[in-house]
């Protein structure tokens, strides 16, 4: 059982006084955080507050400079702990990253198949499955060239959750996308949310972030101000720089 | 002064030709796919930043494109006969055109390596691909297509650079036409006719590349 958690109880992914430098600038500056099964933490904050550092060292392609990650109460520090991790915290990029020279298929499977989270044949099934939940099977065999980006974004989720995650890590996904089709990409997130997927989501998108946030974390200049329900948050929020953001945004 | 251009001459002397056009053919073919093989796997060095061998590639290639070609088969040809492992003139020009091609398409394929966006390669890794599964299943399959154009050009390269062969013996196709001329002095016809023959390589050669760049581009066009 290569996907179960180590420990059942306790957070998912859990960061202590992470510190991310470039050269003397701190991207992060000792930030600590944790993110419990079936939960959704939306992270707001202007832009260069550290939200996508943040999010990016949870899965490592950024390695921190201090402090630690725990995944699964498994503390993870060598590229090769990363990479045994990284099975189980999936990633939907703001530019979608598909690759560009393979089918729908191939995208979703690749990953899966040769990590052996199933079978050729249970993986090809359930991406089918998958597909047709976001209106996409009839793309299955199409290259991501012949999909609007909404339709990849779609096909970017479906891809994460192949390998089975047990949380699934945003950076802005709907940043790159028209307004028409950013509601399909949060449709698919907001049902994800529903069924108890533990979700780390960078976002800009204020009524994603009411309606399915458990948490919402405010950054600011590589530390965390704020964290609270979203109705706190958003209503009455403890901290002045949180105000002065939200009064910005609305 | 009356120098009357035979076609009949050049007719006449076809078969002639036509060897040294197949001793050129073989040369160059073989010598370009080696050089291609040896352009990805020298970049996948450097790419994964293997220790010592990554240097080692980097030398070899600084090495090979600093110094002239006939000097390098020379070397090889009469070097490896003066420490007693004697080479046919067929195989030492194909080392030498191969080692030559490959220092270039080392880094023909290292520029298209580059040419990935680093978000499909952080894709790559939180899906918890190795390197060599990267290597293998994005860069090269996306890296090779962006430097087909530069290794066409290397490759047509080592197409020309065959005549140099001439110089350790090899019946090539220039080597057949320099020894007509020296012994019946039609030079014109004899230019003429092999520089058509090149030309002619090279266009197939541009033809091939252009349909395997079709096939590769098919999943580009929406
Ligand atoms: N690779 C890098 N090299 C140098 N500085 C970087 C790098 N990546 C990020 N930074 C800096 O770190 C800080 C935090 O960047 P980050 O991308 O995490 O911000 P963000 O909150 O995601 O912003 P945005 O809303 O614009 O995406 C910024 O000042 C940024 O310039
Ligand atoms: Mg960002």
């Amino acid at each position: 059982m290569p996907n179960s958690p180590a420990t059942a109880e306790g957070p998912v992914i859990s960061v202590r006084g992470v510190v991310k430098k470039y050269g003397n600038m701190r991207a992060l500056d000792g930030v600590d955080a944790d993110v419990s099964r079936g939960e959704v933490v939306v992270v707001i904050g202007p832009s260069g507050s550290g939200k996508s550092t943040f999010i990016r060292c949870l899965n490592g392609l950024e390695r921190v400079d201090g402090g630690r990650v725990t995944i699964d109460g498994m503390p993870i520090s060598t590229r090769r702990d990363w990479q045994v991790a990284r099975r189980r915290i999936g990633m939907v990029f703001q530019d979608y990253s598909l690759f560009p020279h393979m089918t729908v298929m191939s995208n979703i499977c690749l990953a899966p198949v040769r990590a052996r989270v199933g079978t050729r044949a249970e993986t090809e099934e359930r991406a089918m499955e998958m597909l047709e939940r976001v209106g996409l099977a009839h793309k299955a065999n199409d290259f991501p060239a012949a999909l609007s980006g909404g339709q990849q974004q779609r096909v970017a989720i479906v891809r994460a959750l192949a390998m089975k995650p047990e949380a699934i890590l945003f950076d802005e996904p709907t940043s790159a996308l028209d307004p028409e089709t950013i509601g399909e990409v949060l449709a698919v997130m907001k049902e994800l949310a529903r069924e108890g997927m533990t979700m780390v989501v960078v976002t800009h998108e204020m009524g994603f972030a009411r309606e399915v946030a458990d948490r919402v974390v405010f950054m600011d200049k590589g530390r965390i101000v704020e964290i609270g329900p979203p109705e706190v948050i958003f209503t009455s929020p403890r901290e002045d720089r949180t105000k002065a953001f939200l009064e910005m945004i609305f | 002064m009356n120098y009357a251009f035979s076609f009949v001459y050049i007719v006449e002397n076809l078969p002639v030709l036509f060897d040294g056009f197949m001793v050129t053919v073989r040369v160059s073919v073989i010598s370009i796919a080696i050089a291609s093989l040896i352009g990805i796997a020298g970049a996948a060095v450097r790419l994964l930043k293997v220790p010592v061998l990554s240097q080692v590639v980097g030398a070899y290639v600084h090495f090979i494109r600093s110094t002239p070609l006939l000097p390098q088969i020379f070397f090889i040809f009469y070097g490896l006969a003066s420490v007693g492992l004697p080479i046919s003139s067929f195989w030492a020009g194909v080392f030498a055109l191969s080692l030559w091609g490959g220092a270039y398409n080392v880094e023909n394929v290292r520029g298209g390596f580059l040419s990935i966006s680093k978000g499909l390669h952080e894709a790559a890794d939180s899906l918890a691909f190795g390197p060599l599964h990267y290597l293998w299943l994005v860069a090269v399959p996306l890296g090779v297509r962006v430097s087909l154009p530069s290794m066409l050009n290397t490759s047509v390269s080592v197409l020309k650079n065959s005549a140099y062969l001439q110089a350790i013996g090899l019946a090539e196709l220039t080597f057949v036409a320099m020894d007509k001329v020296s012994l019946e002095f039609r030079t014109l016809e004899m230019f003429a006719a092999i520089g058509v023959m090149y030309l002619v390589l090279v266009l197939a050669l541009s033809i091939a590349v252009r349909r395997l760049e079709n096939v590769l581009q098919k999943p580009f066009r929406p």
